[in-house]
């Protein structure tokens, strides 16, 4: 597979696509604590 | 992404490993924590051909006594790149300020794994507002176009060893 990488003109064009990246992981995060959350009241109720 | 076998993973893996969702596996381990090892595509860097991954549990306290863990973690790394031979990236959290903690574990575990010949492994720091946060890329060392992916993510990472206009 040819990997083709994305073209950034200067810093403050990678830092947002950086900060994108960040902002991402920190969606599955909260995603995921309100997944472990709901399983573990799950857990108790049973 | 193409899925991961789960039958042949769980063939190998200490802990046993459930598909949660696209790209998302779960175990429990014997401490009684849950962990969710995440995939998804990632366009920061190259169009397409990148994944990244990410590591979470129940309760965010490192395990780093637990073997079983990082082999289990080990196995599903080796059965994301035998069906997705490509690049994986890797951002530790920043929310609790931890970051460096979990780059130098990351790094001790993969150093202890016994397949980590096979792969090339490379962490960079970003520092952005002030917040320092460690990136890793892992490749396979036989990938044909190992050179110019390195040489694509020192290109993107040297954007943040020039101070800012």
């Amino acid at each position: 597979m040819m990997y083709k990488n994305v073209k950034y003109n200067n810093r403050n064009e990678a830092l947002a696509a950086f900060k994108k990246m960040v902002q991402r992981k920190k969606e599955w995060i909260e995603k995921t604590e309100r997944e472990f959350s709901i399983l573990r009241q799950q857990l108790s109720v049973q | 992404m193409n899925a991961i076998d789960l039958d042949y993973l769980n063939m190998r893996a200490p802990y046993s490993v459930w598909q949660v969702g696209e790209g998302a596996y779960g175990f429990k381990t014997n401490y009684g924590v849950l962990y969710r090892i995440i995939f998804t595509p990632d366009q920061t860097i190259w169009e397409d051909g990148a994944y990244e991954f990410g590591i979470l549990n129940e309760n965010k306290k490192s395990s780093p006594g637990d073997k079983l863990l990082r082999e289990t973690i080990f196995c599903i790394i080796e059965e994301f790149f035998a069906k997705n031979p490509d690049i994986l990236l890797y951002q530790c959290e920043t929310g609790d300020n931890k970051q460096a903690m979990r780059d130098r574990l990351f790094l001790r575990w993969f150093g202890e794994y016994e397949h980590s010949d096979m792969y090339y492994i490379k962490v960079a720091k970003i520092i952005a507002e002030d917040i320092s946060n460690y990136a890793a890329m892992i490749v396979q060392r036989n990938n044909p176009n190992i050179d110019n992916i390195i040489s694509d993510f020192d290109n993107f990472v040297g954007f943040f060893n020039e101070k800012p206009s």
